[in-house]
C-alpha cells in the first residue's frame, strides 16, 4: 500500500460524506483512477452507505399520520389564543 | 420568528422522515409514535423561538433526539459504549471479499452487499448503542452534514466524526455477524 493509498483511506468517510475541500476531492479521485484496490474499497463503502439509507427509510403509516394531525389540531384549538 | 399558525404545513411534510428516525431510535412502532408525538408537541410549543429561514429540519431532529434521549436513556437496555476493540478500516469489505466467488469483475464485494435484505441492515443498525446509532442515522439515512449533526446532538464536530467513524465500523461488524448467522454469503 502506497502512502497515497493511506491518504485515501484516511479521507474515505469525509469524501463519501461530502466533507472535504474540492482540491482534496480531486486528489482522491485522481488516486482512485489509478488504484483499482482503493477504487473498489471506496465503491463498496459508497454502496453500503446507500444501502443503509434505503433500508432504513420507512413510510409513515396513515393512521399514525392522522393521529399526529389530530394531536396538533387539538393543541392549537385547545390552548389559549396566545399569539 | 415562526408563526404557530403555519406549524402544521411547515412540519408535517417532514413527519415521515422523523418517524423513520424515531423508529430506528426506539426500535418499535409504539415507542416511535410516542416519541414523535411528544417531539412535535414540544416543537409546536417552542415554535415561536424558531428563527424562520434557518434550518427547520435540523431544529426538529434536535428536538426529536432530545426527546428520545430524555425518555429512554434511563431505561436503556444496552451499555452506552460497546467494546469495539481495534477494528480495521474496510472491515466488511475485506471479509466479504474473502468469501466472494470469482472476484475479478465489477466488484464481487458489491454484489455480496446486495444479498443483505432491508431487515438485515435494520437489525444491524438497531444493535448499535445510541452514541453510535444516532450519528450514523443522521449522516447516512438523513444526509445531515457533520456541522448539522453537531448542532443536533449538541457535541463538537470532532466528536461527531469519531463517533461516526466508530459507529460505521461497529455497523460493519454487526452486518458481518448477521451474514454469518444467516449464512448469506456462503451460497
Amino acid at each position: 500500500m502506497s502512502r497515497y493509498c493511506e491518504k485515501a483511506h484516511k479521507q474515505l468517510y469525509m469524501y463519501l460524506d461530502g466533507e472535504i475541500t474540492w482540491i482534496r476531492r480531486i486528489r482522491v479521485r485522481w488516486h482512485l483512477r489509478y488504484c483499482p484496490g482503493c477504487d473498489r474499497g471506496y465503491a463498496f463503502e459508497h454502496g453500503l452507505k446507500e444501502k443503509v439509507r434505503r433500508s432504513c427509510s420507512e413510510e409513515l403509516p396513515p393512521d399514525v399520520h392522522d393521529r399526529l394531525r389530530a394531536l396538533l389540531r387539538q393543541e392549537s384549538g385547545g390552548g389559549s389564543s396566545g399569539e | 420568528m415562526a408563526d404557530r399558525a403555519t406549524f402544521e404545513e411547515d412540519v408535517m411534510p417532514i413527519a415521515p422522515k422523523l418517524y423513520s428516525a424515531a423508529l430506528r431510535m426506539t426500535r418499535n412502532p409504539t415507542d416511535a409514535e410516542d416519541v414523535l408525538q411528544e417531539a412535535l408537541l414540544r416543537a409546536y410549543r417552542g415554535y415561536h423561538t424558531f428563527k424562520k429561514g434557518t434550518n427547520l429540519r435540523a431544529w426538529l431532529y434536535r428536538i426529536l433526539t432530545n426527546t428520545y434521549i430524555n425518555k429512554y436513556r434511563r431505561e436503556s437496555r444496552r451499555p452506552a459504549e460497546v467494546e469495539l476493540g481495534d477494528v480495521e478500516d474496510l472491515y466488511l469489505y475485506r471479509r466479504v471479499g474473502a468469501n466472494a466467488i470469482g472476484g475479478a469483475e465489477r466488484s464481487a464485494e458489491e454484489e455480496a452487499l446486495e444479498r443483505f435484505v432491508d431487515e438485515d441492515v435494520k437489525q444491524a443498525v438497531e444493535s448499535l448503542p445510541d452514541n453510535y446509532r444516532i450519528p450514523v442515522l443522521l449522516a447516512d439515512v438523513e444526509g445531515f452534514s457533520y456541522k448539522e449533526i453537531a448542532e443536533i446532538m449538541e457535541v463538537p464536530i470532532g466528536t461527531v466524526m469519531s463517533r461516526l467513524h466508530r459507529g460505521r465500523k461497529a455497523l460493519q461488524q454487526a452486518l458481518w455477524r448477521v451474514a454469518e448467522d444467516r449464512g448469506i454469503l456462503s451460497q
